[in-house]
């Protein structure tokens, strides 16, 4: 019944090559060793170079130039918007993957459009529109929190009126024996609590807002943050879409036909099911938000100490001529390169082991 | 727990799957849904898990209306024709699945749910494979596993969707009476889907005829078989050869079994002449023609009957119908 080979079992050797159906020898070491060779000059020597450059003037040399006050102000700022990044873009891209492989909506090929739209643009013109957004002199006129919050006012206290309407009316309770509707305290106290803080925000924290007290976005903290989630968020969920529309929706309807919560689904079905391809976005989004240079220039302002990331920072080192300490902290970017290259390799080899296994599924069920 | 479905209709854009179908199966009864792909059968089966909800028309669970109720509550357990199990997990943790989801205050302890899994497997006799995973199992194992966790809620209802589908025709016979045996246990009130109509006959109580959204007809699987109440189910359920009597705007159908063959002429038998003979087991199958003006006739005749008749092609015989069933061309009821 079972075409699968036992567990563990070797896999056959391929048939010796024939005469006629591969390159004669000559041309296959040829092939090879100008692959080799190329991806030796291109690649491997410049990451040497950078490592050899960076202890260029000793060890001493190296280790001033990482524990220098700026440098660890640029790690730290590298951090903070590769943290933020993944954090939002990880949630963003699971509702994202979400909405697009398990409903049926209007615009969802606009959508799935738009989830490209950083890949597509450059991240200078990234850059410039958070300028044109939050700048001195662009739609909120320097001070992004007041221009925005007549939304947040709004989406308060329309959650909040919402809240006590779904409260009042209630929810069928099904667990009982003849369902029928409870009111919900509970999400009523929710929605007044919602529009009061809505008010006491209108009332206490804009004046304070308009005070010239606005979060600064441009030429600051924010405005990295900013560019780099911009830049980086299709990639977990260009990751995670094509994972979940080949995992499908069975195992998912037969976890809620058995009782499950669609929490409880998510959690313990669905991703599982997805981790591996939700890591591999996590790592991809992670090394392009430590990286990234082009956006993050545009709005950083470039003030040592404050706005400069590590990318920004090597620049203003080389550019001082100060090369071994410009590599320093390449080094620590390389290294982070070569890392994320490793957990790469390493998940894309779950998810063939995956893929075999699967494979071997539809054997067996042939 | 019995099963009333009232009026329920489902499109899918401008295609109608269910066509104001109404059906009841009282509680403790193995009903089969039979009929051509795309016929309504599985969108019914979703509907009364909760899978799917329907355009028009209402579901009642044990005498309550279970319309809008969601999956989680309505005490069914379905069973995917590609078995769904969750493939992260051993097949104890499937099994045990449902008790780990209860409410805190309902859910077993982790001891209690092992136990009842083993329990389980013994069930469906898979007690040295707790600790496979799933795509370390044969299709017909696996579909034993998903049948003993959907009944690990302790299910009022069973829904299986074309349960033996993907399985090899030897595996699939040993499966099926296997679930008749495990309904005579359990008691369950079950309802399957399948296209297969010797599954329908050998495994159901009674049996449901679908075709393209509406029920042809609904009974035991002897009177769907003897007395069809449409041309579509009484092709549907095996050979037929058709009759045409354009006067009268009748058809007749007579199965091939029904055939009888012989060299002399008796009592209202026609002249014939054979066109094949094929044996195929215990059975020979004979195709003959009435002429130009008559479509071909296929007949089936016991072994036996062949050693003593020695057909070959070409020869002249006469043919007799036993059991002849007629409709009327709009479909309506035989006569």
């Amino acid at each position: 019944m079972s075409a699968a080979p036992p567990n563990g079992s070797p896999l056959h050797a391929p048939p010796p090559p024939r005469p006629g159906l591969t390159e004669p020898a000559w041309v296959r070491w040829l092939l090879i060793g100008i692959v080799v060779s190329f991806l030796g000059c291109f690649l491997l020597l410049p990451l040497a170079v950078v490592f050899v450059s960076a202890f260029a003037k000793g060890f001493d040399a190296y280790v001033a130039a990482l524990s220098d006050p700026i440098a660890w102000s640029a790690i730290r700022l590298t951090l903070l918007a590769a943290g933020v990044s993944v954090v939002l873009n990880t949630l963003f891209g699971v509702a994202a993957a979400w909405a697009v492989t398990r409903f049926r909506f209007v615009g969802k090929s606009l959508l799935i459009s738009l989830i490209d739209l950083p890949f597509a643009v450059s991240p200078v013109i990234s850059g410039l529109i958070f300028v044109l957004l939050f700048g001195a002199q662009g739609w909120a006129q320097g001070k992004p929190v007041g221009a925005l919050w007549p939304i947040a006012w709004w989406a308060l206290v329309l959650i909040g009126v919402g809240l006590i309407a779904r409260g009042a009316v209630g929810l069928p309770d099904y667990r009982l024996a003849a369902p029928r509707r409870r009111c919900s305290w509970a999400r009523i106290a929710i929605g007044f609590a919602s529009i009061g803080v809505a008010l006491a925000a209108d009332r206490f924290i804009q004046p304070w807002l308009a005070g010239d007290n606005d979060l600064a976005v441009i030429f600051a903290w924010p405005g990295i943050v900013l560019a780099t989630v911009f830049v980086t968020f299709p990639f977990v969920a260009r990751e995670l879409i094509p994972v979940m529309q080949s995992v499908g929706q069975e195992e998912e309807q037969a976890a809620l036909s058995l009782g499950a919560s669609g929490w409880t689904t998510f959690w313990r079905v669905t991703m599982p099911n997805v981790k591996w391809g939700l890591l591999y976005g996590i790592i991809l989004c992670n090394a392009r938000a430590m990286g990234e240079f082009g956006a993050v220039s545009v709005v950083s302002g470039h003030i040592r100490g404050q706005t400069n990331t590590m990318p920004l920072h090597i620049e203003i080192l080389f550019n001082e001529y100060q090369f071994a300490a410009a590599f320093a902290v390449a080094s620590i970017l390389a290294l982070l390169a070569l890392v994320t290259l490793a957990l790469k390799t390493f998940i894309e080899s779950r998810i063939a082991a995956i893929d075999a296994a699967n494979a071997r599924d539809e054997l067996a069920t042939e | 727990m019995s099963i009333r479905v009232r009026n329920i209709t489902r499109r899918f854009g401008s295609f109608t799957a269910l066509n104001d179908i109404s059906l009841d199966i009282a509680d403790g009864e193995l009903v089969a849904l039979l009929g051509p792909s795309g016929s309504g059968k599985t969108t019914l089966l979703r509907i009364i898990a909760g899978l799917d909800v329907p355009d028009l028309g209402t579901v009642e669970l044990a005498g309550e209306d279970a319309t809008g109720r969601p999956p989680q509550t309505r005490g069914v357990g379905f069973v995917f024709q590609h078995y769904a199990l969750f493939r992260h997990m051993t097949v104890r943790d499937n099994i045990a699945f449902p008790l780990s989801v209860k409410p805190r205050h309902e859910r077993p302890t982790k001891a209690a749910q092992h136990e009842r899994a083993m329990e389980l497997l013994r069930l469906v006799q898979l007690e040295g494979y707790a600790g496979r995973r799933p795509h370390q199992l044969s299709g017909g194992q696996r579909q034993r596993v998903a049948l003993a966790r959907a009944l690990a809620v302790e299910p009022k209802v069973l829904l299986l969707d074309e349960p033996f589908g993907a399985l090899d025709a030897q595996v699939r016979k040993e499966l099926r009476r296997w679930l008749r045996r495990l309904h005579d246990e359990v008691h369950v009130t079950s309802v399957f889907v399948t296209h297969d109509q010797e599954e329908a006959m050998e495994v159901a109580d009674r049996v449901v005829v679908f075709n393209q959204g509406r029920i042809e007809q609904v009974g035991t699987p002897e009177e769907v078989y003897q007395r069809p109440a449409s041309p579509f189910v009484h092709r549907f359920l095996g050979d037929a050869n058709e009759f045409k009597a354009h006067r009268d705007a009748t058809s007749s159908w007579v199965r091939p079994h029904d055939v009888r063959i012989a060299r002399y002429q008796v009592d209202g038998s026609v002249p014939a002449t054979v066109r094949w003979v094929k044996a195929v087991g215990p059975v020979v199958r004979v195709e003959l023609s009435r002429g130009p003006d008559h479509g071909p006739v296929e007949a089936e005749i016991p072994y036996e009957r062949q050693a003593d008749l020695r057909l070959v092609a070409g020869d002249k015989v006469f043919v007799g119908f036993d059991s002849v069933r007629a409709f009327s061309y709009d479909g309506g009821a035989g006569i």
